[in-house]
């Protein structure tokens, strides 16, 4: 059951663009409060460098955000959060696709294939 | 000029290429996808060995990204082989590309919910689970949260083990209450063992009212009488919280609560298991209230694991013993019951009648009759259970250790003793006893040691070098009589004696094995060899037999012997002679035509020598399985001039111990000149007869296994 549960919101956040090490990351800031590098890296088994690349990512995904202590503290914005800022970017995709449609059709009509790039 | 024109152009085709590239990456195409995208787009449909030639890719790279593409209906292909791929046009991709965007907000925004709750219900077990954990937990405040934790932990069942007071303690400060926030509670199983007595009832009863009114709650009391009580709280097998208390076990100050809690594995698993051991060897709290507030005992069968529980338990009802014990012991145990020969003339003197039955063999012979002195015993059948009841009310059985009948050594185990006070299971197992005890003998004192060698020796078992003769009364006089060998002459010289050690049982079985029987004419061998197996039963007859104790002697001799197979029979009385009681040969039976002459110079001088029957074959049998000798005539066997008849029967010999080896020769002053060599071991000899079933003890029978008896002719 709970591995069920886990499975749709890793699938979910995944979804999101995040990949599965990464949403593990958040999954486990989210739920257990801010944190040091240190101790995620001891409590997720992972080495400082795979933690840093995460965070990183997940910083740029807006979902993570870091404090200005030394050293810094991780934390995540809420689940709820997640998912709204998930449906607003997926729409404004959506739209901005539909937006740039004109431009990008004139722009694709004019390009040709050019092998060297 | 056009040199530059086309440069421009080209820059401007490089430009919006890069562009259109950066836009498909932008919905979410890699670029990989992106390239191969567009350049199906720009080129038309193409075969994978063009795009992987124009792209400079391989053939599996391509795959994977076509494969991509094609999930996403942005690229199709063909049914020709090899099949082409086309792209689809972009102004349709970028409309799907939009839609599903939407589509995908869309399914969120309608799931928020059910993810939402998903999100609830994730917990990070296996993150906290993957190190086992050691915390030592101090003071009663401390503790009692972490049990409240535990409470809520659990997912099926919680098991407690502790003293009453420790668990309504528990109850006064409120930590069962947290039962109730449990949102699972009516899905968990709360177990309890402890111990109560007379002044507890109404306070059990009073806990298991408030426990069952919030959760399943099942009590048990265990009654093995923990000196010292274990308390401990196991969750869901997953976790455990053992109280160290090292001052007192009362814990009345918060300071004295010290407890263990532990997540690993290997401790908690055999903790859980100590708890189901507990449980199923304690009874229903119902039922133990019922018997402390009406004073009734119910009955109880359990087995006791431990050792030294069992001991404790098994002295305790030997010592309370008021009119009867009741003990089947095994041969060895038997031995090791003179140590405690204090508590046999406590019994003496308080008039508690015991009685023993143990198989009776010539190693506990003399402790038998040391123990005779203050118990009755009895000889019994090796391989009953052990066994002791106490004033027909309380049932101890031992587990028999495998080997122990046939090794003296091993040492006896109180381990897994089966008790029980449930009355109807102590009677039918008494009554068993007893008739096992009325059809049982007192051993003897007259042995078949004392058989071969008069008086009785203190040594265990037979000594080798008198199984050649033994006492019997002959021509009005006691004489030795010399059966091994047939005495032809009384100026018999032994030489060359081998005891055992010096011949091993492997030579004497060669020497049989090496025998072949020579062609005989009628004139008188030089050398006549017989190889044979022997048994002789020492027979306490039952009263109905109306006869004296018995000497049978069992011959089974092989055919490749000189005069060829005979079974034969000799048996003789222990009767009272002018010269006192003396065996004496009172008949011989063998199915041989050709024996005759050889027993006859055998019986000279005895009652044996007119009591010569010939029987038929099938009339009389003898067989050697193993260690196990089996003698049976059809007949009754008149013995004249006294009024006896040996009704037909069998007897069985059955060997214990080790095998013993032994050779001699004898030399007359003929010069005939014997050289005999046996394996033989003791035995308990058996009489069966259809009217009852006799076992002797093992001091009644001997078994020469292998038996070769050769004569040389001067």
């Amino acid at each position: 059951m709970f591995k069920l549960s886990l499975d749709r919101v890793l699938k979910s956040l995944v979804s999101l663009g995040i990949s599965q090490s990464d949403a593990e990351v958040y999954i486990y800031l989210a739920k257990e409060g801010p944190k040091k590098v240190g101790d995620l890296a001891n409590a997720l088994e992972l080495s400082r460098q795979q933690l840093y690349l995460s965070l990183k990512k997940l910083r740029e995904k807006q979902i993570v955000k870091t404090s200005d202590d030394r050293p810094s503290i991780f934390s995540a914005i809420a689940f709820e959060e997640v998912i709204d800022l998930l449906i607003k970017i997926k729409k404004e995709q959506s739209a901005s696709i539909l937006e740039t449609k004109k431009e990008l059709l004139s722009s694709w009509k004019s390009a040709d294939w050019k092998n060297n790039t | 000029m056009v040199n530059y024109d086309f440069a421009v152009y080209g820059r401007d085709v490089e430009l919006s290429q890069e562009k259109i590239l950066k836009s498909l990456t932008n919905l979410g195409l890699t670029k990989a996808e992106s390239k191969i995208y567009f350049y199906l787009a720009k080129k038309g449909p193409k075969k994978a060995s063009e795009i992987t030639s124009a792209l400079k890719m391989t053939r599996q790279q391509l795959y994977i990204v076509i494969r991509r593409l094609q999930s996403k209906a942005i690229v199709n292909a063909t049914i020709d082989r090899p099949a082409k791929f086309s792209a689809v046009p972009l102004n349709k991709v970028l409309d799907l590309i939009a839609k599903a965007k939407f589509e995908e907000a869309k399914i969120i925004e309608n799931n928020k919910g059910k993810l939402l709750s998903d999100w609830e219900s994730i917990t990070i077990p296996a993150v906290e689970d993957s190190t086992s954990k050691f915390t030592v937990i101090k003071g009663r405040k401390h503790v009692y949260s972490k049990i409240q934790q535990m409470i809520l932990d659990t997912q099926s069942q919680i098991s407690v083990v502790s003293n009453l007071s420790g668990l309504l303690r528990a109850d006064h400060f409120g930590v069962l209450d947290i039962i109730n926030k449990h949102p699972n509670r009516s899905k968990i199983q709360f177990r309890f063992v402890t111990e109560i007595s007379q002044q507890d009832t109404q306070s059990i009863k009073y806990l298991i009212k408030n426990l069952s009114a919030i959760i399943k709650v099942k009590a048990r009391n265990t009654d093995i009488g923990l000196s010292l009580f274990p308390k401990m709280v196991i969750r869901d097998n997953e976790e455990l919280l053992y109280f160290i208390s090292p001052k007192t076990n009362q814990m009345e100050n918060k300071d004295d609560y010290f407890s263990l809690l532990t997540n690993c594995t290997s401790i908690v698993k055999p903790f859980s298991t100590v708890f189901e051991d507990l449980w199923s060897n304690s009874t229903e709290i119902k039922q133990k209230i019922n018997e402390l507030e009406t004073g009734k005992l119910p009955p109880r069968t359990l087995i006791i694991n431990d050792e030294k529980k069992a001991k404790g338990k098994y002295d305790q009802a030997l010592r309370n013993a008021k009119k009867e014990v009741f003990i089947v012991t095994p041969a060895n145990r038997l031995m090791d019951m003179t140590k405690n020969i204090k508590r046999f003339s406590s019994w003496k003197s308080r008039g508690v009648s015991v009685k023993i039955m143990s198989p009776i063999i010539g190693e506990n012979l003399a402790v038998a009759k040391e123990l005779s002195n203050y118990v009755q015993i009895r000889h019994s059948p090796v391989n009953y259970l052990e066994t002791t009841i106490i004033d027909g009310e309380h049932l101890f059985q031992f587990k028999n250790i495998e080997g122990a009948a046939d090794n003296l050594d091993l040492p006896s185990t109180l381990e897994n003793t089966f008790y029980s006070n449930d009355h109807e299971r102590v009677t039918k197992t008494e009554n068993i006893l007893q008739n096992i005890w009325i059809n049982s003998s007192a051993p003897s004192l007259i042995t078949i040691e004392s058989v071969f060698n008069s008086p009785p020796s203190t040594q265990t078992g037979v000594s080798a070098s008198k199984i050649r003769q033994f006492n019997v009364y002959r021509d009005g006089k006691p004489s030795t009589f010399r059966r091994f060998p047939p005495a032809l002459s009384p100026d018999v010289n032994v030489v060359d004696e081998k005891e055992q050690g010096v011949i091993t049982e492997r030579e004497v079985i060669n020497r049989i094995i090496k025998t072949n029987r020579e062609p005989m004419d009628n004139s008188l061998p030089k050398r006549i060899i017989a190889c044979c197996s022997i048994g002789f039963a020492l027979v306490h007859p039952p009263n109905h037999f109306s006869l004296p104790v018995i000497l049978i002697e069992a011959m089974h001799i092989d055919k490749k012997s000189t005069f060829g197979a005979e079974d034969a029979l000799m048996i003789y009385f222990w009767l009272d002679t002018p010269m006192g009681f003396k065996y004496v040969p009172m008949a011989v039976v063998g199915d041989n035509p050709r024996g005759r002459i050889a027993w006859a110079s055998q019986t000279k001088g005895t009652p044996a020598e007119k009591n010569y029957h010939l029987l038929e074959k099938d009339q009389i049998q003898i067989q050697v399985y193993g260690n196990t000798l089996f003698a049976e005539w059809a007949t009754p066997i008149s013995i004249v001039p006294c009024k006896y008849t040996l009704p037909p029967a069998a007897i069985l010999l059955e060997a214990y111990g080790k095998v013993r080896s032994y050779s001699f020769s004898t030399v007359i002053p003929s010069k005939l000149r014997n050289n005999l060599a046996f394996n033989y071991f003791e035995a308990f000899a058996t009489l069966m007869h259809n009217a009852s079933e006799y076992t002797g003890p093992g001091t009644d029978g001997l078994f020469i296994r292998d038996g070769y008896i050769e004569t040389i002719l001067p």
